[in-house]
């Protein structure tokens, strides 16, 4: 981690660093983008009301994750919400061991930099439908029935598509990331 | 399943579009496969990461590129606009930020927001308009109870709720009166109407007389209002795809949907400040009617701006006709590029646009000043500055400092616009104190589709230590030309953004003056 949590816990380098990774944590847990931001920012929230029984020395992270899991567990109880695929405590588990790995890939200093370089660079590469579609879909947040709407393309043969130019961007991306590691 | 079929399914759960069935599939596969959850988390981050770096980006002009809807008018000849009714989710790391840095104490943010700024949210459906049956609605203010102090400027509560602070008293009725909107309905049962895209700044929610702290992606519903405070913005989208924007210090009481009698549609009662609308074309009976203190407007489908002070309710119409209407009865039809003044005295009546109103985004202390920057390799400072800058007043001076990586990208500066159908230029004033030999500038916009539309552009270095005016026409023939190509028309009504772009480090440059310039009317 760039810096210590406990010296200064709360700057937004700090927050910003591990939005992310917890971002995405959140997302896999409830299949709901929306709900996951809520979720996120209720975390730093409880995060910080508690920041007196963080102890130092122990992960950040795994203090994070284990807010947030009971966040997602909070509103999984509310049956209106759709099923998730994290239900059981196995399951919690194998997501935490691989959530650990996805945070220390997110506090890389530079990495988000990097990442973001490469995308723009890789956007570029991309055929006019491919991008069209990754715009529609990303950019624009379209559903999948309304992006191939807007295309006149049923949803199948839109689905296909976007998921080959999805592909093709972040193969590209992740070839083109480079982190240049500041000398020690 | 294949392993195609299983990330796609993975994807379509991220993105909420999975049914019960493939959920209960995926649910099973993962239990026998648990390296699953690894491919399904990396998924969820490179999801994340895609929607929140493309839409970070600002687009690249890009010649002969379709877009979406191109390809849909290849395809099929022409496709009719989907109808969009956009609300936006909870913008990043805000509220809680918010929440944070009240709880810490004083922030020392002068409205120049640095790096990593939130990002735009993403767009979704709103859910269907409910309307309420036979809303009355007055035609004259209520003496008694005046909802909106008309010159108090709107009370934004801090984050906690605990401390939120009652609702001002009433206070007397005066001339003008007040915009006195219908009873509301309770919030809990409240029907969303609209929802908030975006606020910038300290906004809040009025629902039965309190005031909540408003969040992008809120849902509006009827018989609520929303308020902006100093140096702040905010725009309501309606289910129908009206898209209202709130200017600094806007208070808009009560949004109300009246459905049935001669006059029915949403009535917006606005008691102060300054918004434009972009009012989708009503269906038929139903009008969009903004409620002044001194009138109201009625719309069946434009673009419109009006500004209420203690004296009077401007309207200007930028496309489409409105049906300006005084509170002794009198009214008046105002077309495109015209605008007429309701106030107690005075004639009403429709008059095209004074010659040449210049809009300066570069203020002291006041709320305009929104801008920011997107620059992920380079660290860049914004500041405001008194040693360059115009008639004694402050610039926004832009700091990049030397590039840690071998990446060519550019330093981008964004402030909020909004141009009218008349607006003929962006003027800007340019000092460079130090860049690199071959460092280049752009001037674009950026509409609400996301599209950029490039201006002009050209070198830094040659001209340091010196002002330089930069003319950036709308309507040029290389403006055109530079556009031809693309599918679409530009739109000046739809812009939304003014980017000044620098491709160099290290750089100092200063903006000053920067100003709409707008074409003289006859």
């Amino acid at each position: 981690m760039a810096m210590d949590p406990l010296q200064d816990i709360w700057t937004q380098a700090v927050i910003e660093q591990n939005r992310r990774w917890l971002l995405a944590y959140l997302r896999a847990a409830t299949g709901d983008a929306a709900l996951s931001e809520d979720l996120v920012q209720e975390v730093f929230v409880i995060a910080y009301q508690k920041r007196h029984e963080y102890r130092k020395g122990n992960p950040f992270g795994a203090w994070l994750r284990g807010i947030a899991r009971n966040l997602v567990r909070r509103a999984a109880e509310d049956r209106s919400r759709r099923p998730t695929l994290i239900s059981t405590d196995a399951a919690w588990e194998v997501l935490d061991r691989c959530a650990a790995h996805l945070e220390d890939s997110h506090m890389r200093p530079g990495y988000e930099a990097a990442r973001q370089s490469a995308l723009r660079r890789c956007v570029e590469k991309l055929t006019n439908k491919a991008r069209a579609l990754i715009e529609g879909r990303y950019r624009r947040g379209l559903s999948l029935p309304r992006l191939a709407g807007e295309c006149g393309l049923s949803t199948r043969y839109v689905a296909v598509a976007l998921f080959r130019a999805r592909a093709a961007l972040v193969s590209c991306v992740k070839k083109n990331t480079y982190i240049v590691e500041e000398p020690s | 399943m294949s392993p195609h079929d299983f990330e796609e399914l993975l994807l379509r759960y991220l993105h909420g579009e999975a049914a019960p069935e493939e959920l209960a599939n995926l649910g099973s596969r993962l239990e026998r496969n648990p390296d699953g959850y690894a491919r399904l988390l990396e998924l969820s981050d490179e999801e994340g990461f895609l929607r929140e770096g493309l839409q970070a980006m600002p687009a690249v002009v890009r010649k002969s590129r379709p877009t979406i809807r191109a390809l849909a008018r290849r395809r099929n000849g022409g496709l009719p606009p989907a109808l969009v009714a956009a609300a936006t989710l909870a913008a990043g790391l805000c509220v809680a930020l918010l929440v944070l840095s009240r709880q810490d104490g004083p922030t020392t943010d002068q409205g120049v927001a640095h790096e990593n700024v939130p990002l735009p949210p993403p767009v979704e459906e709103l859910p269907p308009p409910v309307r309420v049956d036979e809303t009355p609605v007055d035609p004259q203010p209520r003496e008694e109870a005046p909802v909106v102090p008309v010159d108090e400027p709107p009370v934004i509560p801090p984050a906690a709720p605990e401390s939120t602070p009652e609702p001002s008293a009433p206070v007397p009725p005066r001339e003008p009166e007040p915009v006195t909107p219908p009873p509301s309905q309770p919030s809990a049962t409240a029907a969303a109407v609209a929802a908030l895209q975006s606020v910038d700044g300290e906004g809040c929610v009025i629902i039965e007389g309190r005031r909540d702290p408003a969040r992008s992606g809120q849902t509006i519903g009827l018989g609520q209002g929303v308020a902006t405070g100093p140096e702040s913005s905010a725009v309501i989208v309606f289910t129908d795809g009206t898209q209202v924007t709130l200017q600094a210090d806007t208070e808009i009481t009560q949004i109300v949907d009246v459905d049935s009698g001669r006059e029915q549609g949403k009535r917006l009662f606005m008691a102060r400040g300054s918004l434009t609308a972009d009012v989708v074309k009503q269906a038929s009976g139903r009008s969009f009617v903004f409620v002044t203190p001194h009138g109201e407007a009625k719309v069946l489908g434009t673009t419109l701006r009006i500004t209420v002070d203690d004296k009077s309710t401007s309207l200007e119409v930028v496309a489409g006709k409105v049906r300006l209407t005084r509170r002794d009865g009198k009214s008046v039809e105002v077309i495109g590029g015209h605008y007429a003044v309701a106030a107690e005295k005075g004639e009403l009546a429709s008059r095209p646009f004074p010659g040449v109103p210049k809009t300066r985004l570069l203020e002291d202390h006041e709320g305009a000043l929104r801008w920011r920057t997107a620059s992920p390799p380079n660290p860049v400072r914004l500041s405001l500055s008194r040693e360059r800058a115009s008639e004694g007043r402050q610039s926004l001076c832009v700091e990049v400092g030397p590039k840690k990586e071998w990446t060519d990208d550019w330093v981008y500066v964004f402030h909020p616009m909004t141009l009218a159908a008349h607006d003929e230029s962006i003027r800007l004033r340019l000092w460079v104190e130090e860049c690199a030999e071959h460092a280049q500038w752009t001037v674009q916009l950026k509409d609400r589709d996301g599209n950029t539309w490039y201006l002009c552009g050209g070198a830094l270095a040659g001209e340091r230590r010196q002002w330089r005016t930069i003319e950036a026409p709308l309507a040029s023939p290389d403006f055109h030309q530079n556009h031809r190509a693309t599918d679409r028309a530009f739109e000046p009504t739809q812009v939304k953004e003014l980017i000044v772009s620098f491709s160099c480090s290290p750089l100092r440059a200063c903006l000053d003056t920067v100003e709409i310039v707008s074409a003289p009317r006859q």
